[in-house]
């Protein structure tokens, strides 16, 4: 059974507490509001009836976000968290709004020189310009307004701490209604002391501007997450620079040459996806301890950059496979094999796969007896590309083949597929295909 | 260490091992030598009937030859004393302070040899630790009193390294509970001796299952630029030496049994 400490510490917990505070609320000021004839006191009792229909909706969010990825949602359910936070990010602007209107129309009212534009004002927009208050009112509020803040903080905290975005969402909507009963309060308190009703509107002129701030942000971050935008080129960026100072990571992959783009970025609900693909040519056994290696300081980045929550998908493929087919011509005498000036003096070939400049797999054709038109087309046939010899102080395959296309013994054609290269060494053992 | 050993050969692997050689001689001030696998022998002599050539000119072109693909790669040699020899490594007589740059794993056991692996530089992945894993033996005490002037001139700190069993009846989470007093006096030992040559030290314990893969897993997330070890004498079967060695992606100086006796 879970403590109770660790339960008021968790996402349920302090929705638990928030409900409370809501019951509280709402008994309190419709009572109240009932017995001292506030009306305006009532109706906030009426909208903190809504904000339990919200915290509900809130737990209900954590609940299905929270239940583990599976083969249909690969990625988890968190981005429900986001598209609940695009919703209460929507409204909470609207509302931001709406104070906005209200105390711009509540200032104009409380200074307008004009009788008639208060009257009309008035009877349009039902606002009276000088409310009637009482002691009452204003404690109700102060005490709704502190308990607001407080069990925002609570949200926020717990919402960060357990990867909730839901849970920080309506903690900053719950802040804004706190910050905003603080501004009726100072209307209030103006109203009773001074005759000073118009103080209300300044303050609450302010608090919509910070509601539309947090709206803003509140939306921003859910609309980011619902459209997987990446979480950022500069986090990108040191994600990379920590792959490649990984040794046994020959690159990330690249586009143009892997096929594939190397890393990408999005956030499922508050999670940060990281898919990266590394180019490594490192054995299997390696490359999972590098994976693990690289995700652990991955995670750390993260978390620095306060991201909590990470998940991490990463690849390794090796540098892709470019084979060559070259052959070198061999002299033999005895068993000393030796790399041959030309192919008119060789008495073999030798053919050569090549994979990253390395060869293989080579095979020895015996090519004493055939002509130079013989020796050219099993070139051809064996799909030789590039044809290497050690250069000597006589003459090269290349200058011998232009002699004999000017001679008209060949057809150029017959020959302008090879490539003739230099042999650095006319050891076979130095060129590692012996 | 008054010499730094390695061998030529045309393959990728072959660069990147004179690259890292001529680096690592560079830092440590020492010369480099840089063993050619071609000598005056029967092949040279054929070379020579067939391609009109004298056997010095050949041995001439190849020098050459070699100098400019040296180049070609990006390998700078001149702060660096450079002999370049005609011979086989393996035939090479070697003193206890040499330290060979090497690919093969089948070098005598009782050598110093830095295996680079696919490293061109020491600090290609930038300047990271030295990891120094110890167990209860005193080879890691060894370990650390050759390399003592490679630490000093590398001029990075050095992670003493310990995985360790879990001890029944211990709640404790923290490895470091978890080892065993032998251990804790080779930690210990290796602090004071850190401490007493003025090298920066840390320490990295844990619990894992495979000793191998945790020391690598470990030195990559450390950043880890070396990996020094040394052969204990007494394993029979299943260094940690040599399994570190087919695993890890970092490059691992192998202390030779000669150099630690």
């Amino acid at each position: 059974m879970m403590p109770i400490k660790s339960f008021f510490r968790g996402p349920y917990g302090v929705m638990a507490i928030v409900l409370v505070m809501y019951f509280l609320k709402v008994t309190v000021k419709l009572t109240v509001g009932y017995y001292t004839g506030s009306q305006m006191i009532t109706g906030d009792g009426w909208h903190n009836t809504a904000d339990i229909f919200e915290a509900l909706m809130v737990v209900a969010t954590v609940m299905v976000a929270s239940r583990p990825s599976d083969g249909s949602y690969p990625f988890g359910r968190k981005n429900l968290e986001s598209l609940f936070g695009l919703v209460v990010g929507f409204f909470l602007f609207l509302m931001g709004l709406s104070v906005a209107g209200k105390s711009v129309l509540g200032i104009t009212l409380s200074l307008s020189p004009l009788l008639s534009w208060k009257t009309i004002a008035q009877q349009y927009f039902q606002t009276e310009a000088v409310p009637e208050y009482n002691w009452w009112v204003a404690l109700i509020i102060l005490v709704s307004a502190i308990l607001s803040l407080v069990v925002s903080r609570l949200q926020i905290v717990t919402g960060k701490r357990s990867g909730h975005e839901s849970l920080v969402a309506d903690g900053e909507e719950t802040a804004s209604d706190g910050r905003l009963e603080f501004a009726v309060l100072a209307g209030v308190v103006g109203q009773l002391l001074f005759g000073w009703s118009w103080l209300e509107y300044p303050f609450s002129l302010f608090v919509a501007y910070l509601m539309i701030c947090t709206a803003w942000e509140i939306f921003w971050k859910g609309m980011d997450a619902v459209l997987q935008k990446s979480i950022g080129a500069e986090h990108e960026k040191v994600m990379k620079d920590l792959a490649l100072r990984l040794h046994g990571v020959v690159r990330i992959s690249d586009p143009l040459i892997d096929g594939s783009v190397g890393l990408k970025t999005f956030r499922v609900g508050p999670t940060v996806i990281v898919i990266l693909k590394l180019i490594s040519d490192e054995p299997l056994e390696t490359t999972y301890v590098m994976k693990r290696a690289l995700a652990t300081k991955i995670v750390a980045y993260l978390r620095e950059q306060g991201f909590m929550d990470a998940k991490y998908y990463i690849r390794t493929s090796p540098t892709p496979a470019l084979p060559t087919r070259v052959a070198y011509s061999i002299v033999r005498e005895g068993a000393v094999d030796v790399i041959a000036p030309n192919l008119i003096d060789a008495t073999h070939v030798r053919i050569c796969d090549l994979e990253h400049g390395v060869c293989y797999r080579w095979k020895d054709v015996d090519i004493g007896s055939m002509s130079l038109s013989e020796r050219m087309t099993l070139l051809r046939e064996k799909h030789v590309s590039a044809l290497c010899e050690f250069p000597s102080s006589t003459y090269g395959t290349a200058t011998y083949l232009v002699k004999c296309v000017q001679d008209g013994i060949i057809l150029i054609e017959n020959i302008q597929w090879l490539q003739i290269q230099e042999a650095p060494s006319f050891n076979p053992k130095v060129l590692g295909i012996d | 260490m008054k010499r730094v050993l390695t061998s030529f050969s045309y393959d990728p692997q072959g660069c990147k091992r004179v690259a890292y050689a001529t680096d690592l001689a560079k830092r440590l001030g020492r010369k480099l030598i840089i063993f050619l696998p071609n000598g005056v022998d029967k092949r040279l002599t054929l070379t020579a009937q067939v391609c009109g050539r004298s056997e010095f000119e050949l041995l001439t072109f190849e020098l050459q030859y070699i100098h400019s693909y040296l180049r070609q790669q990006g390998i700078v040699m001149e702060d660096v004393v450079v002999e370049f020899k005609r011979d086989s490594l393996g035939r090479c007589v070697f003193k206890t302070s040499d330290m060979i740059v090497s690919h093969d794993f089948s070098v005598s056991q009782s050598l110093t040899v830095l295996f680079p692996r696919n490293e061109s530089s020491v600090f290609a992945r930038g300047e990271g630790p030295l990891m120094i894993p110890f167990g209860v033996g005193p080879t890691a005490l060894q370990v650390l009193s050759s390399c003592l002037p490679l630490i000093k001139i590398f001029g990075q700190p050095v992670l003493f390294y310990h995985t360790t069993w879990e001890k029944k009846g211990m709640s404790s989470s923290q490895p470091r509970d978890h080892m065993c007093r032998a251990a804790y006096d080779v930690l210990a030992q290796l602090c004071a001796k850190a401490h007493a040559e003025g090298i920066a030290y840390g320490e990295y314990i844990e619990k894992v299952s495979f000793v191998e893969s945790g020391i690598v897993r470990a030195a990559l997330e450390q950043g880890v630029s070396l990996l020094i070890m040394g052969r204990a004498k007494d394993v029979g079967r299943g260094s940690y030496v040599d399994q570190v060695l087919e695993r890890s992606p970092i490059p691992v100086l192998v202390m030779g049994s000669k150099v630690l006796s």
